[in-house]
């Protein structure tokens, strides 16, 4: 990822759950008419993966009501979908604005990658405000991240 | 051959040729003439007609029996007109869809001419819909309304959700969405346990929290067992509306409709379950929404199209009953058919592509069929039956009645028959179908019989002429001379082969009166004269006579070997009529016998090589019967005889031949010749009598012109039976010929007249003696039977005593 002072650094930490054309149409905002890179920060909470290493979690099916044990394998295979659900659909909003976009997977543990994705100087951090006592609020703060709250409606399912 | 015999059995000039005296009431020119009746000489068919088309019982139809050109189809039209008009109008009939079972078509019937009205409301009525039905979806109310139920379901759902939420809370348990179903997991500030964190609790707590999970999950899997009633719920609450709206736009329209057609219940309760259709298929007629694949969005055209009203029979245009004649009676044609549009690789139909045939066409009225036509197409004539005795038409393809396709097709009401079918064709038809089909009988109960000729008399001579005078008029043509009118009598005798009748056959009158017509035209005349007639039957003979021409070519070079001169052993000219259809010739044909000591035997040679038809053999069997009788009454037949007809190499039909061969094996038998300058004809019965014969016209004609073409010295003459001097109409070159004394006709009534006649040596009569007239024909044939009964005797004797040796 090439940087240069004049571009501004754009990161939108999106999860399942917020609504991705809110916190798209903040960036948009905030990037204004400046050249600006995009970066989506899927933040992820492992919280599938803490299930599944329960013996006896079952995912019980929306549709017909029955359950069937939730493994780590499921759990993985959640996040990839999730993950590849979120790429597609910030690519279209992206692609309908004119702009490029990178997408990142962050799992909650891994704050340390996080540190080194978002850098120092014109960055902004956009988030729902939801996610106002994430972790990675944390990891930027101090760092002249401009941090952005976005109050987002839930994600369409 | 004593010139008394001959004088004797001469046909005087008078009866070769019924001439047609002048009218009584003398007239110049046909036009003159009053209207003749058009069925002249067919009361019984007429009779016959009426009778068919007035009782009002089932399986009286009509079958009109006749030859073709008798004017039936004419005539047939003629009397049905008359009853059609006094009928009035039938129904019209609709298909309709059937909204319970759509491959069940169904009928509605109508007083005639509101079949068409009814269709035209029904199309009036759905471009109504079209605008009304779509408009009342985006209307504010109804948006309104949606958004409310909506909300609701959703709020229900809602809370549900909250309530297990909030209950799984309060028991340390977070519910997680996968994208496919949920996750119960133990919760501690709002971060999922691990499996190292759930290891750490006490073990109570972890108890707590499985058998909470546990209970949890069950409650859980209990609301989403429920989530498909709430779905169906919303679904309903959401339908209901939409009938409610349509209800609304559509209940003005159709009851306007109600309202018209109130007097006809079928038609009423048709309407109700139509419009109970439009509301519950509300969503059909909303303006569709865009989709990614557009070539399979539903299109709601066709949604409408279920309303539309096919119009089978429309009788609007009509005031009488209808008289239908299909001339090309296919299935299809006759019984209806459904077709059938191709559709992304499919063949799709419905009630719309029904198509009525000749059969529902005519319902109500009368049906005219060429019975050989419907016999020669596939499967018209069973299915028409099937339509008669149901009393229904049905309308199905060949392939459905017969179980060929297995796709589903339709199968429309059927609509009930109330028609005559009139089947017109020839006599062996109407026969064969008697004997044959017992159904026939069944549903074909009146029979029609069409009359070939008329007694010839004043009256109907004078009737006839107006009927020509008619077929003048109605076929635009110059009117007849007085003269050209008897002419036309004459040649209609002739045409009938009697001079005692007239033919009936129209066509062929019509086919003169038009050709003489022309010839008149082309003289330049106002006015149809004798020679106007002469030059159509001349120029028609001369135009179809290229084969007769050739026979008597074939007869001047010698090479179709036939004398008319001299005489000869065994060998008689007998007389052969060609029949060409419209036109027939006859001509000699010599017939050989020769004879020898044999066991009784007669060889017919055209049998032998099967070139004899049955009637033939039969008169060989009369003849070897007569020969019998006749001379060997007491002693065994020892004779081998055989008879041929020389240079013929195609068929041999009829016993007309049966005198001259009995006269050829006479003469090879007494051994005296025959003279070759005179023909003979005649079928000959067991007792020696002399029988008529067809043709005999042609046959006579045919051998003049062979004389003629070589000469005639008053030698020459036929000999024919005497009892069909009645059916002589001869040309008149040949009366001419016979007045000058240059020709003659005589006519024998036993087949000894005919052997003085031919062999000038009288045949001889049994005298107290038992015997023959010494040297008389019979006396020799007699004398040479005996001696082959003697020679036969003495071979056998021989031959027994060599045997003994």
């Amino acid at each position: 990822m090439s940087r240069s002072k004049e571009t501004l650094h754009v990161f939108i930490a999106v999860t399942e759950t917020s609504s991705i054309p809110d916190l798209w149409q903040a960036a948009l905002r905030t990037a204004g008419d400046s050249p600006a890179e995009f970066v989506a920060l899927y933040l992820h909470d492992e919280r599938w993966h803490r299930a599944a290493s329960l013996p006896f979690t079952r995912e019980i099916s929306k549709t017909a009501g029955t359950a069937v044990d939730f493994t780590l394998r499921r759990a993985e295979q959640l996040l990839s979908d999730a993950a590849r659900q979120l790429k597609n659909q910030i690519d279209k909003l992206a692609s309908e604005a004119e702009r490029a976009i990178a997408f990142e997977v962050l799992p909650e543990s891994d704050q340390v990658r996080a540190r080194g994705l978002i850098s120092a100087g014109e960055s902004v951090l956009i988030l729902p405000s939801i996610l106002h006592e994430h972790p990675i609020c944390g990891e930027v703060t101090g760092r002249g991240v401009r941090v952005l709250f976005v109050e987002c409606g839930l994600a369409q399912a | 051959m004593t010139k008394e015999l001959a004088k004797a059995l001469s046909v005087p000039v008078a009866e070769l040729r019924r001439a047609c005296e002048a009218f009584e009431q003398p007239f110049e020119r046909s036009d003159e003439l009053p209207p003749g009746a058009s069925h002249m000489g067919q009361q019984r068919a007429v009779d016959a007609i009426r009778f068919g088309i007035d009782i009002d019982r089932p399986g009286y139809n009509v079958y009109v029996l006749g030859t073709q050109g008798s004017h039936r189809h004419g005539l047939v039209n003629e009397l049905i007109a008359e009853r059609a008009r006094a009928k009035g109008a039938p129904d019209d009939w609709c298909y309709v869809n059937n909204f319970t079972d759509p491959e069940r078509p169904q009928a509605l019937s109508f007083t005639a001419g509101r079949g068409g009205e009814f269709r035209d409301d029904m199309h009036a009525l759905i471009e109504d819909m079209r605008l009304a039905i779509p408009s009342a979806f985006e209307g504010d109310d109804y948006r309104n309304q949606l958004r409310a139920i909506e909300e609701t379901t959703q709020k229900e759902l809602q809370e549900q959700w909250q309530s297990l939420e909030e209950h799984a809370a309060s028991e340390g348990i977070g519910v997680l969405q996968t994208s496919t179903g949920y996750v119960l997991a133990p919760v501690e500030k709002g971060k999922v346990l691990g499996d190292k964190e759930f290891d750490r609790l006490p073990e109570e707590r972890r108890k707590k929290i499985q058998a909470a999970i546990k209970r949890l999950s069950e409650e859980l899997q209990a609301r989403i067992e429920q989530m498909p009633k709430l779905r169906k719920q919303h679904r309903e609450r959401v339908r209901a509306l939409n009938q409610e709206v349509t209800a609304q736009a559509v209940s003005a329209l159709i009851s306007e409709l109600r309202q018209k057609y109130e007097d006809m219940p079928k038609v009423t309760a048709y309407l109700d379950i139509a419009e109970q259709n439009i509301i519950e298929n509300a969503q059909d007629f909303r303006r569709p929404e865009s989709t990614a694949l557009p070539f399979l969005a539903r299109d709601s055209t066709e949604s409408f199209a279920q309303y539309e009203v096919n119009l089978v029979v429309d009788n609007s245009a009509s005031d009488a009953a209808p008289i239908i004649y299909e001339p090309n009676p296919s299935h299809p044609n006759v019984i209806g058919k459904i077709e059938h549009r191709a559709e992304m690789g499919a063949l799709l139909t419905d009630f719309r592509m029904v198509r009525s045939g000749s059969l529902l066409q005519a319902n109500g009225g009368y049906l005219i069929l060429d019975i050989q036509r419907v016999l020669t197409r596939p499967f018209t004539w069973e299915s028409l039956k099937q339509a008669l005795l149901a009393k229904s038409a049905r309308i199905e393809s060949p392939a459905d009645t017969y179980g060929l396709v297995t796709t589903t097709t339709l199968k429309p009401e059927p609509i009930p028959l109330d028609l005559k079918v009139i089947l017109i064709g020839e006599r062996w038809l109407f026969y064969l179908l008697n004997r044959y089909d017992h159904e026939f009988e069944n549903l074909f109960k009146v029979a029609a019989d069409f009359e070939n000729d008329i007694e010839r008399n004043d009256e109907t001579v004078r009737e006839y002429a107006s009927l020509v005078a008619d077929s003048a008029r109605t076929n635009d043509l110059l009117p007849l001379s007085h003269d050209a009118m008897r002419k036309v009598i004459e040649q209609r005798a002739r045409r009938a082969q009697d001079g005692e009748k007239l033919s009936l056959h129209m066509r062929s009158l019509d086919d003169l009166l038009i050709q003489s017509d022309y010839w008149a035209r082309k003289r330049g005349s106002e006015l149809v004269e004798p020679v106007d007639i002469k030059e159509a039957i001349d120029q028609r003979d001369r135009r179809l006579d290229r084969s007769r021409a050739r026979i008597l070519d074939a007869i001047r070079r010698d090479i179709l070997l036939i004398d008319t001169e001299g005489t000869c052993v065994g060998q008689v000219n007998g007389l052969s009529v060609i029949d060409l259809g419209e036109y027939r010739y006859g001509h000699p044909v010599r017939i050989t016998a020769t004879t020898r000591m044999g066991t009784g035997e007669l060889v017919d040679i055209e049998r032998e090589v099967k070139l004899g038809g049955a009637i033939h053999s039969k008169g060989m069997l009369i003849l070897s019967a007569a020969l019998t009788s006749r001379y060997s009454p007491e002693t065994p037949l020892s004779l081998h005889g055989s008879v041929v007809f020389e240079q013929s190499y195609g068929g041999v039909e009829g016993d007309s031949a049966s005198v001259g061969e009995l006269c050829a094996l006479i003469s090879s038998l007494s051994r005296i010749p025959i003279k070759q300058n005179i023909a003979v004809t005649g079928s000959i019965n067991q007792l020696g009598r002399v029988q008529v014969v067809g043709g005999i016209n042609e046959k006579i004609e045919g051998f003049f012109d062979v004389c003629s073409n070589r000469g005639l010295d008053g030698s020459h003459g036929v000999v024919i039976p005497r009892d069909n001097i009645k059916h002589l109409m001869l040309r008149e070159d040949v009366t001419d010929a016979v007045r000058d004394g240059r020709f003659h006709v005589f006519a024998a009534t036993t087949i000894d007249e005919a052997v003085a006649l031919l062999t000038g040596v009288p045949a001889g009569e049994r005298g107290p003696d038992g015997r023959f007239a010494h040297g008389s024909v019979n006396a020799k044939v007699e004398e040479q039977l005996i001696r082959y009964a003697t020679l036969r005797k003495r071979f056998g004797k021989k031959a027994e005593s060599d045997e003994q040796e």
